[in-house]
């Protein structure tokens, strides 16, 4: 199993008697970029929370790296969703940054930890805003500073969700380009409802709404999609020839 | 004219008013008031929990009641009220389906209603009674400057240790959890710390004002710099100006101190708004 970032068997997950997840059974190779799509609602944020360890299944078995979750999470740079944060916070970039190298208490950030934020500043090219305070930065640049805050603990995998909303379209490119540089050194994850764009930079695709549906091959996945859902799903191709496809699909 | 005006402001000598005990006691007690609001405040008002800061010091009332029953210093018997209101607002929303807001909402009321109960019970008059909801700076007692001294070491000292966790938790919780910081347990003491702040601050503005100034000299600084250090060093000196100039203004026009504190500050704030919107 050592080629394996994450395995799951018979997950299931449910808030007050209400499931979120169902019998997800899914293997993510080491050094791949899966998209997880899906609709609101359809556990994609939960799954990552179990992935973390923040969430227990109610049963089935999670292993991160051969191990529980909890014991690979430093091995695990994660960026939640931007809205969970105040934009009046006061916080600069830097020690916005800096958290994500935190080892422990009782103990304080050393010269490497800072020489590894300046680092990692450069490769996600927001150097330049180092100091201004986060809540003043557009949605783009602030989730660079996510996946700064993600990449200072030098993580074999990465676990964003939905990255990209409350950026305009014009940064979406940018911001998945970045993604293609990474996952050359990490296994990426990514959960998002933006299906166009995770089709042209994923290697492979999983589809969401409490099951999972895992797709080694993204392009056998669009056509399949609006039948996976069972409900009628819009795509938008960010390629280099866009193209619109719509999708109207009723299941019993 | 130089050092006559500085003697002499607004028709009292500032020596001769030093020589009263009282008001010696007052402006060291503003002093030790404004560490607490600086520190704690900018993490209440950071971690929006300006609420529970409230909930917290009505609840404290209980314990001032308690105190006068029994005979013990109100204030002292206010602290294990606060602390344990601290945790009870912390874990009932974290541990049931009861939401903070309405954890807040019992425990405020609660505290009040144990409060107005156990005064009653007491055998006589209870005289101060107005100055624990209002406070009342000018009777801040040697002991209660002490006590005061002491709770403000031990939030400096736990805000020391902990500032990068507090940093982290404030900003953002869940990740903080997944880099390792103890989060849930952190967060009850950051409660632990507003419930003995809102003992340092009682007997200067009463349990009924408590709310001003845990938030307003975080609330002004908060406009000239983002930097958490600086924002905690900003609201003690903010809080400091204000507070005596508070009780300046009480001494000199005969006035409710606390409510003349907060009245100052909340003009502060009014200015302080302004001057931050034409900068």
């Amino acid at each position: 199993m050592g080629n394996y970032a994450i395995n799951l068997k018979d997950v299931s997950v449910s808030f007050n008697g209400v499931s979120i997840l169902e019998d997800i059974t899914f293997s993510l190779k080491k050094n791949i970029f899966l998209g997880v799509i899906g609709p609101n609602g359809g556990g994609k944020t939960t799954l990552l929370k179990v992935i973390l360890g923040l969430i227990q299944p109610d049963k089935g078995t999670v292993e991160v790296f051969g191990k529980s979750p909890v014991e690979s999470r430093k091995l695990i740079g994660y960026v939640p969703q931007y809205r969970s944060f105040d934009s009046g916070f006061p916080i600069s970039v830097f020690d916005t940054v800096l958290m994500g190298r935190y080892g422990g208490v009782f103990g304080n950030y050393s010269g490497k930890d800072r020489e590894t934020v300046a680092d990692i500043l450069e490769t996600v090219g927001m150097s330049e805003f180092k100091d201004r305070r986060v809540g003043d930065l557009s949605g783009g640049q602030i989730q660079r500073v996510f996946v700064a805050r993600a990449l200072v603990r030098e993580p074999m995998m990465l676990l964003l969700d939905e990255p990209t909303t409350g950026i305009d379209l014009k940064m979406h490119e940018s911001f998945y380009e970045l993604l293609s540089e990474l996952k050359k050194k990490m296994t990426i994850l990514l959960v998002t409802h933006d299906i166009g764009v995770v089709s042209v930079y994923v290697d492979d695709v999983a589809c969401l709404n409490k099951r999972l549906v895992y797709h080694e091959s993204k392009e056998a996945t669009l056509k399949d999609i609006g039948e996976l859902y069972g409900c009628p799903i819009e795509l938008i191709g960010h390629g280099a020839i866009p193209h619109r496809v719509l999708g109207r699909h009723k299941r019993d | 004219m130089g050092p006559y005006r500085i003697v002499c402001w607004g028709g009292i000598n500032v020596i001769e008013i030093l020589q009263y005990e009282f008001m010696k006691n007052a402006l060291i007690a503003s002093v030790l008031v404004s560490v607490a609001c600086g520190i704690v405040g900018t993490y209440v008002v950071i971690n929006r929990i300006v609420f529970i800061s409230g909930g917290i010091s009505h609840a404290a009332f209980g314990g001032i009641g308690l105190g006068y029953l029994l005979g013990v210093n109100p204030i002292l018997a206010a602290v294990p009220f606060c602390i344990a209101s601290a945790l009870g607002i912390g874990l009932i929303s974290e541990r049931t389906d009861v939401s903070e807001d309405a954890a807040i909402g019992v425990l405020w009321s609660l505290g009040m209603a144990a409060g107005i109960l156990f005064i009653g019970l007491s055998p006589g008059y209870a005289p101060n009674l107005f100055s624990y909801l209002f406070g009342s700076i000018l009777a801040v007692s040697s002991f209660d400057l002490v006590m005061m001294f002491f709770l403000d070491i031990i939030i400096i000292v736990t805000v020391f240790v902990f500032f990068r966790e507090f940093l982290a938790l404030s900003f953002d919780k869940e990740f903080s959890m997944v880099v390792g910081v103890p989060a849930r347990k952190l967060y009850l003491l950051l409660l632990c710390l507003v419930a003995l702040s809102v003992v340092v601050l009682i007997k200067v503005v009463g349990v009924m004002l408590v709310m001003a100034l845990l938030t307003i000299p975080a609330v002004i600084s908060r406009q000239f710099t983002y930097n958490l250090k600086k924002l905690m060093f900003l609201s003690t000196i903010t809080g400091a100006i204000f507070t005596v100039m508070g009780l300046w203004l009480s001494y000199l026009y005969n006035l409710a101190s606390g409510a003349t504190i907060v009245l100052v500050l909340g003009a502060s704030f009014v200015l302080s708004s302004l001057m931050a919107k034409t900068r």
